[in-house]
C-alpha cells in the first residue's frame, strides 16, 4: 500500500491490459499496492473476480497509467481499441519486439498512437505464483520519471518490489534475450547433459546477451539485474515455464516455431547478422525449432566450437 | 509587428526569473553556481582581453563567493545576469526593419557587405530568380498569425541568417528575432543592420552555466511575449557538411517552456508555439574549406569560433554570391511541415495530429487529471528530445540533393575502391599522386547512387534536384565547383579527374544519413583511425530488425 507523507493511503486508477493468468496477475499486484484497478482482456473472461471490461477504450478512459500485456504481435490491435491520447502512460509489460518491424515496443507506441510516456516492465514475475500470494520482484524502465514514478506506485507492495531504471531499452533486450536463453537450458536439460553445462549455457547465454546489448548501445549491466539474470534463473527453475517447456520440448514432433521466444530468436539473429555479433546459443534454439539441425548435433557443435581465451 | 521592450524592462524580467530559481538553491548551491561563472569567465579572460567593467563584474563575484553568504551571493549574481541581458538584448527597430524591407532585395548584398553601405556590389542581380522557397508556406504564415513560431533552421555558413530574412521577406512573413554570434557584431554593417532586424546577441564564448541560463530565459520571454524567433539546433555551423543529426536542446526546449507558461496562464490561441523546420541546400558552401578543415583537426567541438573564415573577407563573400546567385537552382530553401512544441505535426488550423493523422489536444501532455499545467523539467527534457528528433527526420527529408553532392558522393566511392586498405583520415592526406580517377568510374558511381535515390525520393525520403543523366549531373558539378573554390573538389585534367579529399568529403557528406553508403559515418571520425565497429553511438532508434 502506497502512502502519503501523512500516512494516508494512495490509489491510483490503474487500466490493465492482459489475457489469462497473466492479466490477473497484474491486476493482483495493483490491487495489493493499493489501486484501483479495470482490468481489459480479449480472450476468455478472467476467473478472479476483480472489475474487468472487454471494452478496452473503457480501460483507456478508466485511468491515465496502462498496464499493457497483450502479446507482441497483439500490440497494434489492443493499441486501436484502447484510443489512447497524450494523457496516458504506458508500461509493456510485453517480452519480445514487435514482430512486423523488429523495433523495440517502447519505439513503436509513439509510432503508432498519441503516447510519448512509455516504459517497459521487466523481472522475474510469474503469473502462477503471483496467483498464490508467493512475493516477487520487478523492474520499471523507463526515459521519463513520471513513467517509472507511477509504476511503482501501481505495482509496489509488501507482495511485489518494484525497482525502476531509465533504459528501456535494455529491460527489453534482456527480457526478450532471457526467454531465449529459457529455451537454451531447456535444451540442455532435455539433454541431460548435466549441471556443467548447464552452468556453461548460461553463462555464456549472458555473454551473448551482453555483445547484443553492447552493439545496439543499450546497458549491458541490465542483463546482470532482474530483468536478465532474475527472469532467466525463474524460468528455468520452473517444470512448467512457457519458454523452459519449449526448450526441453525442441527437436520432438511439436512445432513450436510461432512461440514467442522462438520468434523472439528470429528477430535476434537478424539483428546480430546485421551488427556483426556472434550469438551461437540463439543460433542453435531457432535452428532446432525449425527443424535445421537435430538437438545432439547441435549441443555437440556448440561444445566443438573454437577454445577462446577470456572469461567466456 | 511586435513592439520590442526596453532593455532594463527585459533585463529585470531576466532578473525576476533568475531570482525564481535562486530561491530553489542552497547557499552552497549559489556559490557553485558563481563558481562556475567566475571560473569560466577568467578561462575566457585568458584567450581574449575583458573589457574593464567584465573584469571588475568578476572580481566582485569573486569576493562574494569569498564572503559566502546569501545575500551577498544573490546581489552578485542578479548583477551577473542584468549584464548579460543588457547584452543579448537589443531593441528591435521597427523604422530599420521598414527601411530594410523597402531596399530589399539589394539590401540583402548590403547585410552580408563589410563595405560602404551606398556601394552596391550587385547591383544587376535579382535573388528572387535563383533563390528556390519551397513548403507549406501558407500553412505556415497562417500559423504566424494565431500563434508564434519557432524557425530550425539547417546550418552551414554565416550567410544563412541573411538567407533566411529573405526568403521570410519574400514571403511576406513578419521578422524573427535570432540568436546572432558575437563575432557577427564585429562587422559593423552587420552589427547595424543585425541588432535592429531582431537579432539578440550570443557570446559563445561565455560557457558558464549562469549565462547559458539566461540566455534561456531571454528565448522563453521574447517567445511569450509572441515574437517570432529562429534558433539553429544544431548550435553552430555544420563543420562535416552533414545534414544535422545532433541537435543542441537548450533553446529548443524554451517553446515548450513558454507554451506551458502561456498554457497556465489561461491563454487561448495566441498563446500557442508552433516549430518550423528549414532545411537550406545550396550547390556551394563560403566556409566549405575552412569547416572541413576545422572539423578534420577536431577543433570543432570545442572551437565555437573560427576567426578567420572566408566569411570575414568581403571580397571573398561577394564574389561568392555573385557566382552561387548567378547558378540557376543554386540555392534551395525549404520550409518543412509546422510541428507542436513536443514534435507532432499540426494541421491547417494548428491542431496536433497524432501519428494516424487524429487531432489530439496538446494540453493534455503537460496537464495532470485536474487540467492544470504540471510542471516536470525532466519529463520535458524528453519531449525536447523528441522534437530534435522529428527536426532531424524534417531535416533529412527536405534536403536537396544537388550535382556537387552526388559527384562528390560518387568520386569519393571510387576514391575509396582506389585505396581500400585506407581509413577516411589517411584518405584525406593522400598525396598528389592518389587523387586521380578515370571519369567513366566516376559517371558509373553517379548511375548507381541516382539509381537508389529516385525511390527514396519518390517515397518522400529526400528531394532531388539534379540533371537526369549521370554525365550531365558531373558536368554540372565541375562547373559549380570550379566557380568558387580556391581548390576544387573535383577537377577535369585532360581525361582524368582530380579530387581534392577534404572538399570531396564535405560535400559528399550532405547525403549522409540515407544509408546509401555501408559506412554512413565518415564524417563523424575525427584524426583517429575509428574504434570497433558497431552502430554509430546515440542510435537510440535501432531496434531488433528483422
Amino acid at each position: 500500500m502506497n502512502t502519503n507523507p501523512d500516512g494516508t493511503p494512495v490509489s491510483i486508477p490503474v487500466g490493465v491490459v492482459a489475457d489469462g493468468a497473466w492479466g490477473q496477475a497484474l491486476a493482483t499486484l495493483c490491487i495489493e499496492a493499493g489501486n484501483e484497478v479495470l482490468l481489459g482482456y480479449t480472450g476468455r473472461k478472467p476467473r478472479r473476480k476483480m472489475p474487468v471490461t472487454k471494452e478496452l477504450s473503457e480501460v483507456a478512459a478508466h485511468g491515465e497509467l496502462i498496464l499493457l500485456g497483450v502479446m507482441a504481435w497483439e500490440v497494434r490491435d489492443a493499441v486501436r481499441e484502447l484510443n489512447l491520447g497524450p494523457q496516458h502512460r504506458v508500461i509493456f509489460c510485453t517480452r519480445g519486439p514487435d514482430p512486423d518491424t523488429g523495433r523495440w515496443l517502447t519505439h513503436l507506441l509513439p509510432q503508432i498512437s498519441p503516447v510519448l510516456r512509455v516504459g517497459i516492465l521487466g523481472g522475474p514475475v510469474i503469473p502462477a505464483e503471483v496467483l498464490k500470494g508467493v512475493p516477487t520482484a520487478a523492474i520499471v524502465a523507463s526515459r521519463y520519471e513520471d513513467v517509472n514514478r507511477l509504476g511503482q506506485q501501481a505495482l509496489h507492495s509488501p507482495k511485489c518490489r518494484v525497482y525502476t531504471g531509465d533504459d528501456p531499452e535494455a529491460i527489453e533486450l534482456a527480457g526478450a534475450m532471457a526467454q531465449v536463453l529459457a529455451v537454451a537450458v531447456g535444451v540442455a536439460d532435455q539433454m541431460q547433459a548435466g549441471a556443467g553445462v548447464r552452468g556453461m549455457v548460461i553463462s555464456r547465454g549472458l555473454a551473448e546477451m551482453r555483445r547484443l546489448a553492447a552493439a545496439v548501445n543499450v546497458d549491458p549491466g541490465a542483463f546482470g539485474g532482474l530483468a536478465g539474470i532474475g527472469d532467466l534463473v525463474a524460468s528455468f527453475s520452473l517444470p512448467d515455464h512457457e519458454a523452459y517447456k519449449v526448450g526441453r520440448d525442441l527437436g520432438g514432433p511439436r512445432d513450436h516455431t510461432d512461440n514467442e521466444a522462438i520468434l523472439t530468436a528470429g528477430t535476434a539473429l537478424a539483428l546480430a547478422k546485421r551488427l556483426g555479433v556472434e550469438i551461437p546459443l540463439t543460433k542453435m534454439v531457432y535452428a532446432i525449432a525449425h527443424g535445421k539441425v537435430d538437438v545432439g548435433t547441435a549441443m555437440a557443435s556448440l561444445m566443438e566450437r573454437s577454445a577462446k581465451a577470456g572469461e567466456g | 509587428m511586435f513592439q520590442s521592450p526596453s532593455i532594463p524592462a527585459v533585463a529585470d524580467a531576466l532578473v525576476a526569473r533568475a531570482e525564481r530559481r535562486f530561491d530553489r538553491m542552497s547557499p552552497a548551491q549559489l556559490a557553485e553556481l558563481l563558481s562556475d561563472t567566475v571560473y569560466k569567465e577568467r578561462l575566457r579572460f585568458e584567450d581574449s582581453e575583458p573589457a574593464p567593467d567584465e573584469l571588475a563584474e568578476i572580481d566582485n563575484a569573486a569576493r562574494a563567493i569569498t564572503d559566502g553568504s546569501r545575500p551577498s551571493l544573490l546581489a552578485a549574481l542578479r548583477r551577473l545576469v542584468r549584464g548579460y541581458g543588457e547584452e543579448i538584448h537589443n531593441p528591435f527597430s521597427t523604422r530599420a526593419y521598414k527601411v530594410a524591407t523597402r531596399v530589399l532585395p539589394r539590401a540583402l548584398t548590403n547585410l552580408v557587405s563589410a563595405t560602404d553601405p551606398k556601394r552596391l556590389l550587385m547591383r544587376d542581380l535579382d535573388p528572387s530568380d535563383k533563390i528556390q522557397i519551397q513548403g507549406p508556406v501558407e500553412q505556415i504564415k497562417r500559423l504566424a498569425d494565431r500563434g508564434t513560431l519557432i524557425l530550425a533552421p539547417t546550418h552551414l555558413s554565416n550567410l544563412d541568417s541573411p538567407l533566411i530574412g529573405y526568403a521570410l521577406y519574400q514571403l511576406g512573413l513578419p521578422p524573427f528575432a535570432y540568436g546572432a554570434g558575437l563575432n557577427l557584431f564585429s562587422n559593423p554593417m552587420m552589427a547595424f543592420w543585425m541588432s535592429r532586424l531582431g537579432a539578440y546577441t550570443v557570446d559563445r564564448r561565455k560557457q558558464g552555466r549562469l549565462y547559458k541560463d539566461t540566455l534561456k530565459d531571454y528565448s522563453v520571454e521574447i517567445l511569450r511575449h509572441g515574437h517570432h524567433s529562429l534558433f539553429f539546433p544544431g548550435g553552430t555551423r555544420s563543420r562535416s557538411g552533414m545534414v544535422e543529426k545532433n541537435l543542441k536542446k537548450g533553446l529548443l526546449g524554451t517553446g515548450l517552456q513558454a507554451w506551458q507558461e502561456n498554457l497556465n496562464e489561461g491563454r487561448g490561441e495566441d498563446g500557442e508555439i508552433f516549430v518550423v523546420p528549414l532545411t537550406l541546400s545550396t550547390e556551394l558552401v563560403l566556409e566549405a574549406e575552412t569547416l572541413m578543415r576545422d572539423n578534420l583537426a577536431r577543433e570543432g567541438k570545442q572551437r565555437y569560433i573560427i576567426g578567420d573564415d572566408e566569411f570575414s573577407q568581403p571580397r571573398t563573400v561577394a564574389s561568392f554570391l555573385r557566382r552561387i546567385l548567378a547558378l540557376d537552382e543554386g540555392v534551395h530553401v525549404t520550409f518543412g511541415a509546422p510541428m507542436d512544441p513536443l514534435g507532432n505535426p499540426v494541421d491547417e488550423r494548428g491542431r496536433s495530429l497524432d501519428p494516424t493523422g487524429k487531432p489530439i489536444d496538446r494540453r493534455r501532455y503537460v496537464r495532470d487529471a485536474e487540467g492544470l499545467v504540471e510542471w516536470d523539467a525532466q519529463r520535458d527534457r524528453q519531449y525536447t528530445e523528441g522534437l530534435a528528433k522529428s527536426l532531424v527526420k524534417a531535416y533529412h527529408r527536405d534536403n536537396v540533393i544537388l550535382s556537387t553532392h552526388l559527384a562528390a558522393m560518387a568520386a569519393w566511392r571510387v576514391f575509396e575502391k582506389r585505396h581500400p586498405t585506407l581509413d577516411t583520415w589517411r584518405l584525406v592526406r593522400i598525396e598528389a599522386g592518389g587523387r586521380r580517377m578515370d571519369k567513366p568510374d566516376v559517371v558509373a558511381e553517379i548511375e548507381h547512387i541516382l539509381a537508389a535515390l529516385r525511390p527514396l525520393q519518390q517515397g518522400g525520403h529526400v528531394r532531388l534536384s539534379t540533371p537526369d543523366t549521370a554525365e550531365e549531373v558531373l558536368r554540372v558539378a565541375l562547373q559549380r565547383f570550379a566557380s568558387f573554390h580556391t581548390r576544387n573538389a573535383i577537377r577535369k585534367v585532360g581525361a582524368t579527374l582530380v579530387v581534392d579529399p577534404e572538399l570531396l568529403l564535405f560535400y559528399r557528406n550532405r547525403m549522409v544519413g540515407y544509408g546509401l553508403d555501408s559506412e554512413d559515418t565518415h564524417a563523424a571520425r575525427g584524426p583517429k583511425p575509428p574504434g570497433p565497429p558497431g552502430l554509430p553511438a546515440g542510435s537510440p532508434d535501432v531496434g531488433v530488425q528483422p
